[in-house]
């Protein structure tokens, strides 16, 4: 039952494989209970079950976060983009600028936290690199397989240059989960 | 021995008797003539060296002026139609049928046409701009180039001023330089002040003798003598006494100035010193300030009869306040344009249009700090920690901050909205906060000090130290959650009475607010209804050590005494602070301390400071998402289920109501997916308000939030969270199939392992695929 062992997770990702849509997409909307009585039971579409209902809890997301803007915003990818030219050109203040407009647009984008833990690691500000990159994997999803193992790698790095060896090889290992 | 010479003289040859005394006072004259001259010379070397430190020196303290953030426009931003029109008019930008020049805009439905003004921003220097910008459902839906139709990915408009930070002194000013004074402006101020100003050598004897004769003839004083270098010496150097002896002190001081500088430098420091206004406490020196104060506009966008109008405050700037007295502005700025038109600097069609021109003053100028004191004040608060106070009154430094000016609008006008609609049993007495913060970086977006109308300083956002109530609980079932091996969203509570003995001999027995014991409760109920006798008995349980470790690490810096009424909110905080531990609630454990300000340039654009957007981890992700997912559950089946009113059925937001002992603290906080807000109402006086948190402080929340839009959780679990199907009232595990089973998060390999019953009779693999989906 637990949905976080690897052989689970490895199972999950191939049946879901090709489905674009988030982890909860194929879940029943709207769940109602109300002080442990239950109220109008809601049947989830395409579940197989014909009697005693379940009833849905507060804890299973909607099927779909109702955001106000339309998928990511092309003007994050924009500065993304922009950000990492400054990068190469030696820019980093530029390029710390350039995430931090970005992620005033898509705060919850992980790749924009890793891009601005990259920059951070270049200007050589290790422990603020560690948390960007750590706080990008805290809004990882469960598909976000590359993120997460540029995420640990980059702790790694920054934990090593630190001569945090043994840290440095734990973030190592994590890294490798996601390989 | 010249006495006794004359004596001698006097009874001799008359001739010479007569030539002696003459050669004497010839000789005393001289002599008193070079002792004056010495002294003179003496005392304009003394002088000149005076107006040579004043005018060379630091001649103006620049205050530091304070900008809102900028607007980004890209497709997809969630900007309303009102807002991008608010946002424009805040800049001063004029509306107008079809935009020609720069800072005019038009609009026709959601459709704007806009040309931006040139800005120097901290990462770039952004050039003047058309922009062809169409907004639907409060949606930027398109973005063009307005000249070719190409499609733009992003823009950004200059921020908005939304203050100064000037001295102790109050002259607020924004510098001109020489080249920037529009031809007409000098025009203006030659035709009315000092026609003669570029011939004159620093006074002007025929306008002094002109003047003269026309006092004379109206038999009191009704034209001044003075050239623009004596006026500028008067105000820069003297102090206001009338007297010869001043008279005479400014005429040489102006010739020294004239002797010693050039038109060109007098001109320029006459037009940043002048004085054109007073707004509050705060004088407006200068023509750069005042166009912005009048008008809302830099001064090389004002018009004709606005710039004459400007010239016609130097000779009385209160008598001609133009917002006070329009017809006597009007009838002053006028006689300027006649002037003007009578020493040929304007044909008659000109004038007769100028003179037709309405006054164009608008109700409130910006750079001015009426519109946000609240914020401005924690602006300068935290400046202050990092930059002496001279330098932010005098070195022209400009601070690039967060605020949204849109949002604090909003929230000013509904906590105003609720005061009032409240107010009526507590005549005017009820007051209030708001917080509002960008949830993954900390930025402070919006911060209501009180209600507008008579806003005397007080910042209660800031300095208002409140009980916190119930708001103090996520700290508590966090700590439990932090103890999966303890504690998970199903363990069962005891919701039952409590007497504790304290220190000291007190008795201390707390009460639900419905004064009922509700049993044994699951611990996420517990949280959700906000029950206090299961928290009392979870805390004691965790251990006051604990949760006050808790509540530190989620940015309550305060010191916080170690009692059991801690428990239930017998913390007193103030609403910013409450903004920071939520934040770190909504951010995933990820705490951003509370930024008010992102850039600080100087005066001439080069960049001083960043405060950078920073993370630190202080609570783990798992039980941080357990907790999350309680206060969602707190919005839609507890305390905060009023919200549905304002956000729709089932919100995905996650917030807390608190209320303080006797009613007297009516609190809600919470966050969706990129904002946090905290709302305070209660009074002054700390009487009760006879509201809770969600009858006072909720309604606000709710609508501030349905009307910023506010991004719901998207919430992810986080590695180390998994999903079980349980039986919520025994907890047992079971799966989707068990009447009446419940899918709840667990902190992985703490998932109840005890299957019911009805799991027994089901299995097989169809039932494992299905939960694979969950």
């Amino acid at each position: 039952m637990k949905l976080g062992s690897p052989l689970l997770l490895f199972a999950l990702a191939v049946l879901a494989g090709g489905c674009s849509s988030p982890t909860y997409r194929t879940q029943p909307p709207a769940p109602v209970e109300r002080g442990g009585v239950r109220s109008e039971p809601v049947p989830p579409p395409g579940s197989a079950t014909t009697q005693g209902e379940p009833t849905i809890t507060a804890y299973i997301p909607p099927t779909q976060p109702q955001t106000a803007r339309p998928a990511p915003a092309k003007a994050a990818q924009v500065l993304s983009r922009r950000a990492e030219d400054q990068r190469r050109a030696g820019d980093l203040d530029g390029a710390v600028s350039s995430l931090e407009r970005a992620l005033r647009i898509e705060p919850r984008d992980p790749a924009l936290w890793n891009r601005l833990a990259r920059v951070r690691e270049d200007q050589g500000r290790y422990a603020m690199a560690e948390e960007l990159a750590g706080k990008s994997n805290s809004l990882a999803g469960l598909y976000d397989r590359d993120i997460k193992r540029a995420n640990w790698e980059l702790i790694a790095r920054v934990r090593r240059a630190q001569g945090k060896t043994a840290a440095a090889r734990d973030a190592e290992l994590q890294a490798s989960r996601y390989e | 021995m010249a006495k006794r010479r004359s004596g001698k003289g006097r009874k001799g040859r008359s001739r010479r008797a007569t030539a002696r005394p003459r050669r004497t006072l010839l000789k005393w004259g001289l002599g008193l003539g070079l002792l004056a001259t010495l002294l003179l010379g003496g005392y304009s070397l003394y002088l000149a060296k005076e107006v040579r430190v004043k005018f060379e020196g630091k001649r103006w303290a620049v205050p530091a002026r304070v900008y809102a953030r900028p607007l980004d426009l890209y497709v997809g931003a969630a900007v309303d139609a009102e807002q991008l029109a608010t946002e424009l008019g805040e800049l001063g930008y004029r509306k107008v049928t079809q935009p020609a020049k720069v800072a005019q805009w038009s609009r026709k439905g959601g459709r704007f046409l806009l040309r931006t003004r040139p800005f120097r921003f901290w990462d770039e220097e952004a050039p003047a701009a058309y922009l062809d910008v169409r907004i639907a459902d409060g949606v930027v839906t398109g973005l063009r180039d307005g000249a070719n139709g190409r499609e733009l990915d992003l823009a950004r408009l200059e921020p908005v001023p939304i203050g100064s930070i000037y001295p102790a002194h109050n002259e607020d000013r924004v510098l001109v330089r020489r080249q920037d004074l529009p031809d007409h402006l000098v025009q203006a101020l030659l035709a009315v002040e000092d026609r003669q100003f570029f011939e004159h050598p620093g006074i002007d004897l025929r306008a002094i003798a002109r003047a003269a004769w026309s006092n004379l003839r109206a038999g009191h004083a009704v034209q001044g003598g003075s050239t623009l270098t004596q006026q500028l010496v008067k105000n820069f150097f003297l102090t206001p006494e009338r007297s010869l002896w001043r008279k005479f002190n400014e005429a040489l001081m102006a010739l020294i100035l004239e002797a010693r500088y050039d038109k060109d430098e007098i001109l320029e420091a006459y037009a940043n010193e002048i004085f054109l206004g007073q707004d509050g406490e705060r004088a407006i020196h200068g023509f750069g300030l005042a166009s912005y104060f009048y008008f809302n506009r830099p001064l090389q966008e004002l018009s004709l009869p606005e710039t004459a109008l400007l010239v016609g405050l130097v000779r009385g700037a209160s008598y001609y306040n133009p917002r006070r007295h329009p017809d006597r502005a009007k009838a002053r700025r006028d006689l300027v344009l006649e002037q003007m038109a009578g020493q040929g600097m304007l044909d008659a069609a000109t004038l007769a249009k100028a003179k037709a021109a309405p006054l164009g003053v608008g109700a409130q100028g910006r750079h001015s700090d009426h519109s946000y004191p609240a914020f401005v004040d924690l602006v300068r608060r935290q400046l202050q920690r990092d930059y002496r106070e001279e330098d932010l009154t005098s070195e022209g430094l400009r601070i690039f901050t967060t605020l949204d000016p849109w949002a604090q609008r909003q929230a000013q006008r509904l906590l105003d909205d609720q005061l009032d609609r409240l107010g009526g049993k507590m005549d005017g007495q009820l007051q209030g906060a708001v917080v509002l913060v960008g949830a993954q970086g900390g930025e402070v977006r919006a911060l209501v000090g009180g209600r507008a109308a008579g806003f005397s300083g007080f910042n209660r956002a800031l300095d208002a130290t409140r009980p916190m109530g119930s708001l103090v609980k996520p700290a508590v079932y966090l700590t439990a959650l932090s103890n999966p091996a303890r504690y998970s969203l199903l363990t069962p509570l005891e919701d039952r009475a409590i007497t504790l003995k304290l220190r000291g001999g007190q008795i201390w027995q707390p009460q639900n607010f419905d004064h009922q014991e509700h049993g044994t409760v699951p611990l996420h109920r517990a949280l959700a209804r906000s029950y206090n006798l299961a928290t009392v008995h979870l805390g004691l349980d965790l251990g006051l050590d604990k949760v006050i470790h808790t509540l530190h690490a989620l940015g309550i810096e305060r010191e916080i005494p170690p009692l059991p009424s801690l428990l239930l909110g017998a913390v007193s905080v103030s609403p910013v602070e409450v903004a920071q531990m939520y934040q770190t609630l909504a951010s995933g454990g990820y705490r951003s301390p509370l930024r008010a300000i992102r850039e600080v340039l100087t005066t001439d654009g080069q960049p001083l400071q960043r405060y950078p957007l920073t993370v630190n981890r202080v609570v783990e992700p798992g039980p941080s998402f357990l907790l999350t997912r309680n206060l969602v559950e707190v919005v839609r089946e507890g305390t905060g289920r009023g919200l549905a009113r304002y956000l729709g059925a089932e919100p995905e937001m996650a917030g807390k109501t608190g209320t303080s002992n006797d009613l007297r603290d009516s609190w809600f906080a919470g966050f969706g997916g990129d904002q946090v807000g905290v709302v305070w109402i209660g009074r002054d006086d700390n009487g009760p308000t006879g509201l809770t948190g969600s009858s006072g402080a909720l309604p606000v929340w709710g609508r501030l939030m349905a009307k910023l839009k506010a991004v719901p959780l998207s919430l992810t679990a986080p590695d180390g969270v998994e999903y079980a199907w349980v039986l919520p009232d025994s907890g047992l595990l079971a799966d989707e199939r068990c009447d009446g089973a419940v899918s709840f998060p667990f902190m992985a390999g703490y998932a109840p392992q005890t299957r019911s019953s009805c799991m027994q009779r089901q299995g097989g693999v169809g039932g494992f695929f299905e939960r694979l989906f969950q």
